[in-house]
């Protein structure tokens, strides 16, 4: 289970466009600012390029809770960003009939009544659904299987995003390293450049 | 005679599996028959028609038999055993000559039957369990001509465990299969209250595995029916068939005995959406997925030894969902491969996401730091730098796609080499997204404007910017799903 390459492709571009959008604004920002935007922007390349899934419209919808957020998420979405807002509601339940659901609470609670020995494994495993409800974005309306398969999907998208931020970190030291030593030995310049 | 005919059809199919699994010699016959017989004709009517009452000889003679095979395979490949020849050489009888041609698909199983049927027609008035099911098939379906043969020939008690136990587990199917409120124990209840829809359903709902014979089986049970009990008695034997052909021997035998009480003791009333067929044997499970995956409903079939209770099928269901998920998982995060247990491994699953999203802040925060003008001059810096990046997956990977453009930039006169040719392509690739979406993205224009500036030089100087190139634009619009798994 891999990231397919037009995956990173498309998070890269949206990303630098994200940078873009948000670089004029941040030429006079703070340290935090700037750190802000650059996961914010990272945030909603991922979004973007992953597409249509619970967690990305969970994740919009949460990033654009803040105002500040908002101006430039319409701008990097544009006329999706409305769309993409509407149906996504965090707090939706998942509908279910009601006699239904408490038929087949009776048949647990009687199971429960004869079989005592998993109620803590079973509170354990509810504990940590609960947070990683939490953790995922959108979780807190999905049931128990979707939430793993959102899950999934959210790991391999922060692992690509961690892999792609830690390239670009890794490509703009180099590119600062260089400009530095450029500035510093500017007789080797030319040796440098035929490299 | 129509219903009959279906009847028979519809015991062909649901006897199918199990005649497969009889390890009696009649069943191994039965077995090669089956699928050829699967291949029902179009024309349940005629052969319905032509059925006379079993009255007839229970012998067929060997070339009648070798031309009405196909046609007889149909009608009774399912029911095991005796009643199934009564019916067979009824069927026979009465099914034109004409008939196995256009039935047989499977062209080498029916050069088989004809050589098999006449051995094995010794064995059949042996089995009364067969009768027995048919017998309770032709209550469902009103008809009482079956029910003449089924008093002939139970003299035998021998198989008269197996024929019960068979007949119990068509009742367990058909209690599984229907689960209706008015479920009964005996089989006619049981076909009687399945909804002619459902039972539409349930036949569409096939595994392929056997999906030609069952789109052939709805293909000639629609055609031959009369009416809702018809299509109803036909369909019931056929899901039976269906869903006895995915089962061993031993499973059938052991949960017609223990089903057979629970299911009908049970009773689901619920039109189930996990009203379900996928056998347990992983070998079927191929079955099970991609039925799934054809319908959006989930067969299952409740395992030897578990409850039938809708519920407990349903939340069957949804714990092999859930576990499924979680091997998944576990191959996903690290160092999970040895931990078992839904709640050590959402544990680790935790803090998985979270040692990620942490990291996620910490490197935006090194970017922050690492760039402080922020102005991300990006062209320049990777077209810089990706020359440089070898090694870097990113870059290269993710660029590949792009075409490559053998131009040198201007301000690195000396790149004149070969390699520098797929470096060169990503920073072209850049400098065309950026320039291609700047422009494209809506509610931009006051920024593109402020953007266009900085960048502008940089346009007029890359001049390999090629405007035959806007995939960029649309595949940013597209939003692509990157996924594959």
């Amino acid at each position: 289970m891999q990231v397919t390459e037009a995956f990173k492709h498309a998070f890269l571009k949206q990303m630098l466009l994200g940078f873009q959008a948000s670089a004029v604004s941040t030429k006079s920002m703070g340290f935090q600012e700037r750190k802000n935007a650059i996961k914010l922007s990272a945030d909603v390349a991922m979004a973007v390029a992953r597409g249509s899934r619970k967690w990305t419209r969970g994740l919009i919808a949460g990033l654009s809770e803040e105002r500040q957020n908002r101006s430039f998420l319409r701008l990097i979405l544009g006329e999706q960003y409305e769309s993409l807002l509407k149906p996504c509601h965090s707090s939706w339940k998942i509908p279910r009939c009601k006699k239904i659901v408490r038929r087949s609470l009776r048949v647990c609670w009687r199971k429960q009544k004869k079989n005592q020995s998993g109620v803590l494994a079973r509170t354990l495993v509810e504990k940590r659904t609960q947070e990683l409800k939490r953790l995922v974005p959108g979780g807190e309306s999905m049931d128990g299987s979707s939430l793993l398969d959102e899950t999934l999907d959210y790991v391999l998208s922060l692992r690509a995003q961690v892999d792609l931020m830690q390239s670009l970190l890794t490509t703009f030291e180099a590119s600062k390293l260089r400009s530095h030593s450029k500035r510093r030995l500017p007789e080797r310049k030319a040796s440098y450049v035929s490299k | 005679m129509e219903m009959n005919e279906d009847r028979k059809f519809g015991l062909e199919k649901s006897h199918g599996d199990h005649l497969s699994n009889h390890s009696s010699g009649v069943s191994a016959d039965w077995q090669f028959n089956t699928p050829a017989m699967s291949a029902a004709p179009p024309h349940p009517c005629t052969a319905a028609s032509l059925v006379p009452p079993l009255t007839s000889s229970p012998f067929l003679s060997a070339p009648m038999a070798e031309a009405f095979v196909p046609g007889l395979w149909n009608h009774h490949a399912t029911s095991v055993g005796g009643s199934n020849i009564q019916n067979t050489t009824s069927a026979i009888n009465s099914i034109p000559i004409g008939r196995p041609v256009a039935m047989s698909s499977k062209g080498m199983l029916l050069s088989t039957p004809p050589l098999i049927f006449p051995p094995s027609l010794p064995h059949f008035p042996a089995d009364s369990g067969f009768i027995e099911r048919a017998a309770r098939f032709s209550c469902l379906s009103g008809g009482g001509f079956m029910d003449v043969n089924l008093l002939r020939p139970s003299q035998s008690v021998a198989p008269a465990r197996k024929a019960s136990k068979v007949v119990m587990e068509t009742q367990v199917q058909n209690s599984e299969l229907s689960m209706t409120a008015d479920k009964v124990v005996s089989l006619p209840a049981a076909y009687g209250s399945i909804d002619q829809s459902r039972m539409d359903t349930r036949r569409d709902r096939r595994s392929p595995h056997i999906s030609n014979s069952e789109s052939q089986e709805t293909n000639f049970c629609e055609g031959g029916q009369d009416g809702n009990v018809d299509s109803s008695g036909n369909s019931s034997p056929s899901d039976l068939g269906a869903n006895k052909r995915k089962r061993t021997i031993q499973d059938m035998e052991k949960d017609q005995v223990q089903r057979g009480p629970q299911s009908s003791s049970e009773a689901t009333e619920t039109k189930h959406k996990v009203e379900q067929n996928s056998s347990k044997h992983g070998g079927n499970n191929g079955k099970d997925n991609s039925e799934a995956a054809e319908e959006g409903y989930v067969h299952v079939r409740a395992r030897r030894g578990q409850a039938t209770n809708s519920h407990s099928l349903a939340e069957r269901v949804r714990r092999e969902k859930i576990s499924e998920r979680m091997k998944y998982l576990q191959e996903l995060v690290p160092g999970c491969s040895k931990v078992t247990g839904k709640a050590v491994m959402l544990d680790e699953i935790i803090n998985y996401v979270q040692s990620l999203q942490r990291q996620v802040e910490f490197l935006s925060m090194k970017l922050a730091a690492v760039n402080p003008q922020l102005d991300f001059s990006v062209e320049r810096l990777l077209a810089k730098n990706l020359r440089e990046f070898h090694g870097s997956p990113l870059s290269i990977a993710g660029f590949s796609q792009e075409m490559s453009y053998p131009r040198v930039y201007p301000s690195q006169q000396g790149l004149g080499h070969a390699g520098s040719s797929t470096m060169v392509n990503p920073s072209d690739a850049y400098r065309r997204t950026m320039n291609t979406q700047l422009p494209t993205t809506s509610g931009y224009k006051e920024l593109s404007m402020q953007m266009h500036n900085p960048w502008n030089e940089e346009i007029v100087m890359q001049m390999d910017y090629d405007a035959n190139h806007p995939p960029n634009a649309q595949e940013m619009n597209r939003k692509p799903d990157g996924f594959a798994i």
